[in-house]
């Protein structure tokens, strides 16, 4: 038995990276790189947070308000994260909980 | 054009006006200097501002979405500020014969410096910077508010 795997991006094929891959067996593999591009970014803000941090620690950084609002966008994109994650959990917590 | 792109230009709005109150701490500093490396009096700093190329971000968590993103207009630009030693101060006569830097007619050359001027400028360096904090904090609010959408 064959079942082909759910693919989140076909439903919404308006927010699919790229109209190319919204169709296709290739876009199960896009939505799965998209989350990983997505959270390489989310890193990036963190390190870049992290950098500010230690500029201002070591008195390179001319500008206190630089550090604090690197902070404050990776906050921002932390909790965005955490929202979509949470989208995505709930939609899966309600597949699992669908009589079969 | 997103929220971090708002962080961007408060961020420069704020580095803008830090440096316009460091060109008046250094104005009201040397007010009575009369000796630098150049020869003469100290000359007044003044500070410019000018429009900063749009300011382009590093692709963020979320950018996924940009393509959907109904573009309005233009990139709003940024801001840069430069500080200009003044050229046109020639400084003040002041007839002082004791004074170790008096030329041979007693008089010496003050830098041409209005402390209530550089006074003024402070207040208006610090309610600037104040304001471009609000706008920081405003696009903040506004992001949270909309991570908040759906809630409840």
């Amino acid at each position: 038995m064959n079942i082909s795997g759910f693919n989140p991006s076909s439903l919404f094929p308006q927010i699919s990276s790229g109209a190319t891959s919204a169709t296709g067996p290739t876009s199960a593999e896009s939505f799965g790189s998209t989350v990983r591009n997505a959270v390489e970014s989310l890193e990036k803000t963190q390190q870049s947070a992290n950098q500010e941090i230690a500029k201002a620690v070591t008195g390179e950084s001319p500008d206190l308000h630089r550090t604090i609002i690197a902070l404050q966008t990776a906050d921002l994109s932390f909790q965005f994260a955490l929202q979509v994650r949470n989208k995505v959990v709930n939609a899966y917590e309600e597949i699992m909980r669908m009589q079969v | 054009m997103s929220v971090f792109n708002i962080f961007q230009i408060a961020s420069q709005g704020m580095t803008a006006q830090r440096e316009r109150l460091e060109a008046a701490s250094a104005n009201l500093a040397n007010s009575n200097t009369t000796r630098t490396a150049e020869g003469g009096p100290y000359r007044r700093r003044d500070v410019v501002f000018e429009v900063a190329e749009a300011v382009q971000i590093q692709p963020r968590f979320g950018s996924i979405f940009d393509e959907v993103a109904v573009e309005v207009g233009q990139p709003a630009p940024g801001v840069k500020s430069t500080t200009l030693v003044s050229q046109t101060d020639n400084g003040v006569r002041r007839f002082d014969p004791n004074h170790p830097d008096a030329d041979t007619n007693g008089y010496v050359t003050m830098p041409d410096v209005d402390p209530l001027e550089e006074t003024v400028n402070m207040m208006s360096a610090a309610r600037s910077f104040e304001a471009n904090s609000t706008a920081f904090n405003v696009a903040k609010e506004m992001a949270r508010a909309s991570l908040k959408l759906g809630d409840s």
